[in-house]
């Protein structure tokens, strides 16, 4: 039963985090106004979803978005009993001047994990690639770790050159065991 | 009395404190000693007429004062003191006892000279006399007959001296010593002593088989600066003396062939040099057959058995003996003897003999005549002689040997340094230094002889060491020495350097260095300095001038008056023979060379004076008693006795004597005046002006304060208005003055007051030059007032210095009377003078003129001419004039340089007042440039033009209007045109269709215009007018053409706005001027383009690993176009990074498959309008972000741009 319980919780975190890339497009139309944008929250449940489709759309200069998220070794139906170490990974063309920024929220604070901008290095593909630090989810716990990423579009950038640009965010996690 | 009780005090204090009196007293001494010790200071006593008596040959009975000692030495000051002194040396030889003489002693006041043909001569105050051999009398003539004419003191004589005798550079002149019984002859028969600063002249010391100036015998003596000039001259028949004895000669045997045998006679082989006549004489037999033996000596064949043979050589007398006998033959010689006659005469300068002696600074000057061996300083040497800074000039003369320092010398140690003969020596053996070696040591340094004699003989048993001594000799030149040429061995520098004779500077360096003694005079050999300062016996006076020596730097000596000179002699005592006088106008010094050769030299027998003016130099050529000629030189005298010449010049006139009442000369310009002047004697002292109002005589310029005066510089500048006469001063060196005057400056005249381009006065142009365009305005205006006598039948001119073309108007504003001309040029004709205003003169410049009287009123009916006025009121005549030049009418004109227009008073016919130049400005007037006409052209900048304006359609068109007006230039001078003087830029707007015909303005309705905010309407003529600013300054207008949607009911088509700036008259443009204009392009089209148009994408992403991804389109609302087209480029970014919005076009064609029709520069036609799909091919794509641009036009408008990115990844 204990060997039954190790094996699915393995698959669980395997599909979960393995194969969890879940990556989001927005597309900016902005607009040369700076009128105040209301800011909307998305939960983002790496425990539900693999996929998931971020409705993000006319991302204007002076407007921000906020993409919640949580880190988890529980499911409904299993539990981790090893300890799991895991690393965010954000990946991105960076072609609009987004400033874009990973909080972890810990006991109601939020704690800037990390400022992704052009001063990480590009891959093969172009892409700029923003490590986190490793983080840890302890064994036999309920642990859920709580993330919000804020993106924003600073209003300075409202010149014309800046319509209608196109951009994507992939956000990827590793994660492995812990002895 | 109080006060000499007083003083009675002090002394008594003073003399009983005795450190008090010891200080006095020790004060008083030294101020006694500075007083009595004589210093070297006036060692040279030149000039010092001598004022002692000559001897009268009566014996003193004591020294003038003195005890010997060296603090106290016998002072001997007369010759009976001197005569006193050879008496006392009978008894004694004074030794380490001390003597000084002091003072110049004269032994006999006449001069004596030996000559070897008519013996002793006596001059005496110019005339000859002959004395008798060894006797006191002379007589008139050479035979010495009769009764003789005076008699002359012989002196006695010295014994042996052994004490220090010093002359501290006295003279003893007219020494004669002469005894016919002495075979040793001389002033002192020995010294032992010192003897030291004597100098002699005037010397003879005749007699003796051996003779010597000064002393017979010197031993273990010191000589130092010891001058001795005169004869000396031994026996003219020498004492011979007979030497005679036997010697034996063995027995010669006689054989059948000729034997040589020399005759050895050991008793006469030091007799070899001094023999007069030898010879030998004996017996001989002949031991054999007599008859056929012969028996020869020197070649005599002996006969009789006795023989009697002169010789001539005592080292070589020869036998020859032969028989032709086979029998045993023998000779045998008796009573055989020798019998010879010698001269042992030695004749020196000043030493006979030297042993063991020191000479230093010893000069002979004397002539010497010997029998035998003759020489200047010492006859024989022995012992250790050493002889510094000595030489001599004297003649040397000898039968026998003659040298120039020294007979002969035995044996010992002779140092010679720093030595030299310039003698002549005349001998049949001679030599400049030492006649006769035989083994001493002789050391030679800094030494030669400028007689082209070799100085010393050969001798190879003498250790000769010679350094550093030259030879002129070239003929046969002595190994050991060096040789020079005599010029270069005279050369100051060579001797000073080379030879170390050091020279006089002063007499302070030589009392601080005794060696500084040589004194260097032109072409001659150094000479010390006592030695030249006692051969100068003449001096010349020239004025305070004097000179006395021979010199080539001569300097410029200016004199003003009447030159007189005269000739001192500065000796007394000196019998001079002659004295002859040169007068050269050469400006170099003759050389002595040059002077020996001039022939006709002037005696001179008393004062004279040059009294006409030149240069000169006066030589002069003295012959004295010894028929030795020397020459001394003046400066070179320059005699000015006339004043410089002088003369003032300027461009119009020239001044050349000085005028009392001068005229007066009008002047309209500044004026140079130069002075030149000249002397050709003394040159220009200096040269001074002086500008005044006032006239002044010579007498007064004399007087005048010199201060007044200013010094000339190159010229003299008039510039200040007013009446002025320049004076002018040339003082040459001599002193002399000249003064002249020029005539009156009256410089006065119109002063232009102001000059400006156009007809008003324009700060634009302030201080720069006028240039104009030939149609163009200036006007001037200029005054004159001036406090004057009334002047009539004065008339007015105006003058030009062109010929104004045909059309221009002159206007003459009379600003006194208030009232205006105009005249009009109408004739090309040379009405006006022009060219015959300078007929004659070439330096004038033609001028033409337009008299006031051909101008006309202005204003009045019928219009009368100008009446001449003199504008004279209360002793003040004023003009006021502005004249306006205006050559708008001009039509054919030419381009005018540095024209001038001004005004002219005349008082019949003659110019009494012009324009002042200075204040004129020069005017430049340009018709074309570079064949080009010179205008000014209106320049009209606008931008936004080239978009087209829908006439339709809702649009708002901002144009910024700039205008603004060029001037040509010539260099960097902007050349006016003063038509746009007082004139606004004004702009015009017109609506026209592509045929430029003009379209009403019912047509733009829909139209606004708004010219910098404020509405602005076409007027009925349909334009609309914009005024602007005055030129030249630029306008700049804000144009805004609003359009609004909606049917003008114009047709379709392209029309054009247009709008010119131009010189604004009013409303209307000035034809004349220059017009630009611009045009806008306007649309008028029945489609609405006013719409939003939308271009719908479905993909924005494309997938990279995808074989192809089809992206697509869809217009939004273009059916309303008529005849819609879209055109695609694609951008790929050019940098990956969002701070850098650039993309690069690529061509789309590449990356899709669809086939597009291509527009050229990578611009796609879309075949489909409102919906259309591009098959993009990933991988031909990067991963990267692209831009896909379309253009949407209907027909040939575009009318929208539509831009949509994608990213790659």
């Amino acid at each position: 039963m204990r060997k039954k319980i190790i094996i699915i919780l393995g698959i669980a975190l395997m599909i979960i985090f393995a194969t969890g890339i879940t990556y989001s497009i927005f597309n900016s139309n902005a607009s040369l106004t700076t009128t105040n944008q209301n800011i909307a929250k998305f939960i983002f449940d790496v425990e539900e979803e693999n996929n998931i489709n971020l409705p993000l759309q006319n991302l204007i200069p002076g407007e921000s978005e906020e993409y919640l998220f949580k880190v988890s070794s529980t499911s409904s139906d299993v539990s981790s009993d090893v300890n799991i170490s895991y690393q965010i990974i954000i990946k991105t063309y960076h072609f609009i001047p987004l400033d874009i920024k990973l909080y972890q929220e810990i006991d109601g604070d939020k704690v800037l994990v990390l400022t992704c901008d052009e001063t990480y290095s590009r891959n093969d593909g172009n892409e700029l690639v923003c490590n986190t630090p490793e983080n840890e989810l302890m064994y036999g716990e309920d642990y859920t770790h709580d993330y919000n990423l804020e993106v924003s579009f600073p209003a300075e950038y409202n010149d014309e050159s800046y319509i209608g640009l196109v951009d994507y965010l992939n956000l990827e996690i590793k994660s492995w065991q812990t002895l | 009395m109080i006060i000499m009780k007083d003083l009675k005090d002090l002394i008594n204090k003073i003399f009983l404190n005795r450190k008090i009196s010891l200080g006095l007293i020790s004060l008083a001494l030294v101020l006694m000693l500075s007083i009595l010790i004589p210093t070297l200071a006036n060692f040279v006593k030149e000039d010092v007429y001598l004022e002692t008596e000559v001897w009268d040959g009566v014996l003193a009975t004591s020294y003038k004062s003195g005890s010997g000692t060296y603090d106290d030495p016998y002072l001997i000051s007369t010759g009976g003191e001197l005569a006193y002194f050879s008496y006392k040396l009978e008894e004694t030889d004074y030794q380490d006892t001390y003597f000084k003489i002091s003072n110049n002693i004269i032994l006999n006041n006449g001069s004596l000279r030996y000559n070897p043909d008519l013996g002793i001569e006596y001059i005496l105050d110019g005339q000859t006399y002959y004395v008798e051999y060894y006797t006191n009398k002379y007589y008139e003539t050479p035979e010495k007959t009769g009764t003789e004419v005076g008699t002359i003191n012989i002196f006695p004589g010295f014994k042996n001296f052994a004490g220090n005798l010093d002359g501290e550079t006295h003279t003893i002149y007219g020494l004669y010593i002469t005894d016919s019984t002495k075979t040793e002859l001389s002033t002192f028969e020995k010294i032992e002593g010192n003897i030291s600063n004597l100098f002699f002249k005037n010397t003879l010391v005749y007699g003796g088989n051996n003779a010597s100036g000064l002393v017979a015998a010197a031993e273990d003596a010191i000589f130092n600066n010891i001058i001795f000039d005169g004869y000396v001259a031994s026996k003219k028949e020498p004492n011979l003396e007979d030497v005679s004895g036997d010697f034996i000669i063995d027995n010669i045997n006689v054989v059948n062939y000729e034997v040589i045998n020399n005759i050895i006679i050991p008793e006469i082989a030091s007799y070899a040099e001094n023999f007069v006549t030898a010879k030998i004489t004996g017996d001989y037999e002949i031991i054999g057959d007599v008859d056929a033996t012969t028996i020869k000596i020197n070649d005599v064949l002996l006969t009789n058995n006795s023989f009697d043979i002169s010789l001539e050589d005592l080292d070589n007398i020869q036998i020859k003996t032969y028989t032709s006998s086979l029998e045993p033959t023998e000779i045998s010689l008796s009573n055989l003897r020798y019998e010879l006659t010698l001269n042992n005469s030695q004749v020196s300068g000043i030493i006979g003999n030297a042993k063991n002696t020191t000479i230093d600074n010893m000069v002979n000057l004397a002539n010497i005549y010997g029998s035998h061996i003759s020489s200047a300083l010492v006859g024989v040497a022995s012992g250790n002689l050493e002889i510094k800074r000595s030489y001599n000039r004297g003649n040397i003369n000898s039968e026998f040997l003659a040298s120039g320092l020294i007979g002969s010398i035995e044996t010992g140690e002779l140092t010679l340094e720093n030595v030299f003969n310039t003698g002549i020596i005349s001998s049949p053996n001679s030599f400049g230094l030492i006649g006769k070696v035989n083994t001493a040591a002789i050391n030679i340094t800094n030494s030669f002889d400028g007689t082209e004699t070799n100085l010393i003989p050969s001798v190879k048993a003498a250790n000769i060491i010679v350094n550093n001594s030259y030879t002129t000799n070239a003929e046969n030149i002595d190994e050991r020495f060096i040789y020079l040429s005599t010029p270069e061995l005279k050369d100051s520098e060579f001797l000073i350097n080379t030879l170390d004779f050091k020279k006089y500077l002063n007499e302070e360096e030589f009392i601080l260095d005794n060696s500084l003694i040589w004194s260097y005079e032109e072409e001659e050999f150094p000479v010390n300095i006592y030695d030249k300062i006692l051969s100068k016996i003449i001096r010349l006076q020239v004025g305070n001038l004097g000179f006395k020596d021979y010199f080539t730097s001569v300097s410029n000596k200016i004199i003003k008056s009447n030159i007189t000179y005269s000739l001192e002699e500065t000796k007394a005592f000196d019998s001079i023979i002659k004295k002859e006088i040169y007068l050269s106008s050469e400006s170099t010094v003759l050389t002595k060379e040059e002077l020996n050769n001039i022939e006709d030299w002037v005696v001179y027998d008393e004062i004279s004076q040059i009294a006409e003016e030149g240069q000169y130099i006066i030589y002069v050529k003295v012959t004295n008693y010894k028929n030795e000629i020397s020459y001394l030189n003046s400066d070179i005298l320059i005699l000015d006795l006339t004043s410089p010449l002088l003369t003032l010049s300027s461009s119009i006139s020239t001044w050349e004597t000085f005028n009392e009442e001068p005229g007066s000369i009008y002047l309209d310009d500044t004026l140079e005046v130069k002075i030149e002047t000249s002397d050709d004697l003394s040159g220009i002292g200096f040269i001074k002006y002086l500008i005044s109002t006032d006239p002044y005589s010579i007498s007064e310029l004399d007087l005048l304060n010199e201060e007044l005066w200013n010094d000339y510089q190159d010229k003299i500048i008039i510039s200040e208005l007013g009446k002025y006469i320049v004076y002018a001063k040339s003082v040459d060196n001599a002193g002399n003055i000249s003064y002249l005057n020029t005539s009156y400056f009256d410089y006065m005249g119109y002063q232009v007051e102001k000059t400006y381009v156009g007809l008003k006065e324009n700060s634009d142009y302030d201080g720069l030059p006028v240039y104009i365009t030939s149609d163009s305005i200036f006007t001037f205006r200029l005054g004159f007032e001036e406090e004057t006598e009334k002047q009539e039948n004065i008339t007015h001119s105006l003058v030009s210095n062109f010929l104004l073309p045909v059309g221009t108007e002159i206007k003459l504003l009379d600003n006194i009377t208030s009232k205006a001309y105009r005249y009009e040029i109408i004739t090309s004709d040379d009405d006006y003078n022009f060219n015959n205003s300078c007929e004659e003169d070439e330096t004038c410049k033609k001028k033409a003129a337009y008299p006031f009287i051909l101008f006309e009123e202005i204003g009045k009916h019928d219009r009368p001419l100008y009446v001449e006025d003199n504008y004279y009121s209360n002793g003040v005549q004023k003009e006021d004039f502005t004249v306006i030049i205006d050559f708008s009418k001009v039509v054919n004109t030419e381009n005018y340089s540095n024209a001038e227009v001004y005004i002219e008073m005349y008082e019949e016919d003659l110019l009494i007042r012009s324009t002042i130049k200075n204040t004129l400005t020069k005017i430049n007037i340009y018709h074309t440039l570079e064949q080009e006409p010179v205008k000014a052209k209106i320049s009209l900048i606008a931008d936004n033009t080239q978009n087209e304006i829908n006439l339709n359609t809702n649009s708002t068109t901002v144009i910024d209007l700039t205008s603004s007006l060029n001037y040509q230039r010539y260099n960097e001078f902007k050349i006016i045109d003063t038509k746009y003087e007082d004139s606004k830029v004004g702009f015009k707007l017109r609506f026209v269709d592509s045929d430029n015909n003009l379209i009403s303005k019912e047509y733009l309705k829909n139209v606004a215009f708004v010219v910098d905010d404020v509405n602005h309407f076409m007027a009925e003529d349909n334009h609309l007018t914009i005024s602007g600013n005055y030129f030249p300054g630029s306008t700049n207008k804000s144009l805004k053409i609003i359009t609004y949607e909606g049917d003008s009911g114009l047709a379709e088509g392209l029309y054009y706005f247009k709008i010119s700036s131009f010189k604004s008259l009013g409303r209307y443009i000035d034809n004349l001027s220059d017009v630009q204009e611009i045009s806008i392009p306007v649309r008028v089209s029945k489609a609405n383009y006013n719409k939003f148009y939308t271009l719908d994408m479905d993909l924005n992403v494309i997938n990279k690993n995808n074989q192809e991804e089809i992206v697509s389109f869809k217009l939004n609302e273009s059916e309303d176009l008529p005849l819609p087209q879209i055109r695609a480029e694609l951008y790929e970014k050019s940098v990956l990074s969002a701070y850098d919005q650039t993309y690069n076009i690529v061509d789309l064609q590449d990356y899709v498959n669809n086939e597009l029709s291509s527009l050229g520069n990578n611009s796609y036609l879309i075949s489909s309008i409102d919906d259309f799909a591009l098959n993009f091919i990933p991988n031909k794509l990067n991963n990267n972000g692209y831009q896909l641009i379309f253009h949407l036009y209907d027909g040939d408008i575009k009318i929208d741009t539509i831009k949509k990115h994608f990213i790659v990844r």
